[in-house]
């Protein structure tokens, strides 16, 4: 059965760039626009992971983190965050706040697929 | 008949609506498809624009190009899906070289012979006729100069593309940003360690001059000795012999490591002599022998030999140096070179000439660096101006004399920077018995 990929970015096109490469993988993917409309969707519909943009509008993507590890619900979902070039320090709070894994903007699409196979363990 | 055609109308209207639906599909799958299409061109834009920032956060990383290449290789495949790469880059002289291959067939092989041949940017499409199907290489090449060249073999799924070409011919051009900047840090590095050895040189050489000159009750010795590289190839020395006071002072000709190397030499044998010549001619000859022996034909040595003896008499040789002034009373007069210059002639009879001082009077001894220092505008310092610093210090000691021919050097010369070692030698004669 194929995993459930949430991808939280407040870039139409970047949605769009990582939804398309998972779809094309076999990955079920939904989009949020920002950090509200991706808890909401989780109430919803847990997921199989989170790709979870760091700078949006209405709540960014630390406080989303926050409130998943926090949630006895959400807990679980494993988190791969993006970051801004040069975001490294981003990054590491991420890590330090329960991300699992995380990709520097731009990253290579490539290298977004493996990621997101190794943190679900999911083929697809 | 109504109802008839009311069903009529509805048939054909159900087959109209039926017939947009299927349009409606239709263009929604042509929409689609032309989506995708879209995005999987951005997908390889963005792919790209991800490499080109990978590239550069590698080669910023990095000093040794060597270092790099395998995750260059990695990075540009995430790119370009190619067989194999073969990377040939000559820096510093040393060849470095990075070959892979991904897949079973040993392309590099079957594309060495045609690697060996290449220049410039080439694209091998498949209908070349190669043994190998498709390839792209790029040299990697900054200024003037050729560092080398990556080379892909076989892409896969088709033809190497423009894109490609584009990708790679970045990567070169990080690539040989990396040479150059290693090539400069390693000459850098280079000169900074002759730098040192010839700070090491120059504290050895200096040690080699008298630390301190012998004191006597009958004769004022100072002097002063400044390189114009770190090493030079002056000279000078104050040995107690039997008898009287050697004091000579010579010129080695050349600059740098060679000139020093011979200094030490002369230095060296002079000091053997000294303990067993008893007439300065003899000892004169012996070394004019030994330095023919020891120098190359392009290299001689002008040199000054004194003997002072404690009743004023002062035996010397001045082979090939420069003037000797000697102040007596309110007057200078120079002592000129009369014998040939030492290493150029073997079994020269050096003869030496005697004067006689008196108490007061003072010779100085000097190496062309000191006359021939030159100013901003190029002018010389010349033997005038020397001689009139000599002749205006009659009542001061040795060490001031040359404190005052230093400053009017500094004065005279400015920012100008010295070309030849500097080397200057005081004998003041105190008094007789």
């Amino acid at each position: 059965m194929s995993c459930r990929v949430l991808v939280v970015d407040d870039s139409d096109v970047l949605r769009k760039i990582v939804g398309f490469n998972l779809s094309k993988e076999g990955f079920i993917v939904e989009e949020a626009r920002d950090g509200v409309e991706a808890l909401e969707r989780m109430a919803s519909a847990k997921p199989d992971l989170v790709i979870l943009d760091i700078m949006m509008p209405r709540l960014n993507g630390f406080e989303v983190l926050k409130r998943m590890r926090t949630d006895p619900e959400l807990s679980s979902i494993p988190v791969i965050v993006l970051t801004a070039k040069g975001g490294e320090d981003d990054a590491k709070t991420a890590l330090q706040n329960g991300a699992n894994g995380f990709l520097t903007k731009p990253f290579s699409p490539v290298k977004l697929i493996e990621e997101v196979r190794r943190v679900t363990g999911c083929a697809g | 008949m109504l109802s008839e055609n009311g069903a009529t109308d509805r048939k054909e209207v159900m087959k109209l609506l039926e017939q947009v639906l299927e349009q409606m599909k239709t263009l929604r799958h042509e929409y689609t498809n032309l989506l995708n299409e879209h995005l999987e061109e951005l997908t390889k834009t963005y792919q790209e624009v991800a490499t080109l920032f990978e590239l550069n956060s590698i080669f910023a990383n990095v000093v040794d190009p060597s270092e790099v290449l395998e995750t260059l290789s990695d990075v540009l495949r995430q790119t370009i899906p190619f067989k194999a790469i073969v990377v040939e880059l000559t820096v510093l002289g040393k060849k470095i070289g990075y070959e892979k291959s991904f897949d079973q067939i040993d392309s590099i092989s079957v594309a060495k012979d045609l690697l060996d041949t290449l220049e410039g940017v080439v694209l091998v499409e498949p209908d070349h006729g190669m043994k190998v199907k498709n390839l792209l290489s790029v040299p990697v090449r900054s200024g003037g100069t050729s560092w080398g060249r990556i080379t892909l073999i076989e892409r896969d799924n088709g033809i190497f593309t423009a894109a490609d070409r584009k990708m790679l011919e970045a990567a070169a051009f990080q690539l040989a940003a990396t040479c150059e900047r290693y090539t400069r840090l390693w000459r850098e590095i280079e000169r900074q360690r002759i730098r040192e050895q010839l700070e090491i040189a120059r504290r050895i050489q200096m040690n080699l001059l008298p630390k301190r000159l012998p004191s006597s009750e009958h004769f004022e010795i100072a002097a002063s000795m400044t390189p114009a590289v770190q090493v030079g190839g002056d000279y000078y020395d104050v040995i107690p012999v039997r008898g009287c006071i050697l004091v000579t002072v010579a010129d080695i000709s050349g600059k740098g490591i060679p000139a020093a190397l011979l200094m030490t030499s002369l230095r060296s044998t002079l000091r053997v002599l000294a303990k067993n010549s008893s007439e300065l001619s003899h000892l004169a000859n012996e070394l004019n022998n030994v330095l023919c022996d020891d120098l190359s034909e392009d290299r001689f040595v002008t040199i000054v030999l004194m003997c002072l003896h404690r009743d004023g008499r002062v035996c010397m040789i001045n082979a090939g140096h420069n003037p000797i002034l000697l102040m007596h009373s309110d007057e200078v007069s120079l002592i000129e070179a009369h014998e040939l210059p030492m290493g150029i002639m073997r079994d020269v009879d050096y003869r030496e000439i005697e004067i006689g001082l008196h108490p007061n009077d003072t010779l100085l001894i000097y190496t062309d660096g000191v006359t021939e220092a030159r100013n901003e505008t190029g002018e010389e310092f010349g033997l005038e101006r020397l001689m009139t610093v000599v002749k205006s210090s009659r009542e001061v000691s040795a060490d001031e004399i040359i404190t005052k021919v230093q400053n009017e050097l500094k004065r005279f010369c400015g920012e100008a920077p010295q070309h030849d070692d500097s080397t200057m030698l005081v004998v003041k004669y105190l008094r007789r018995d």
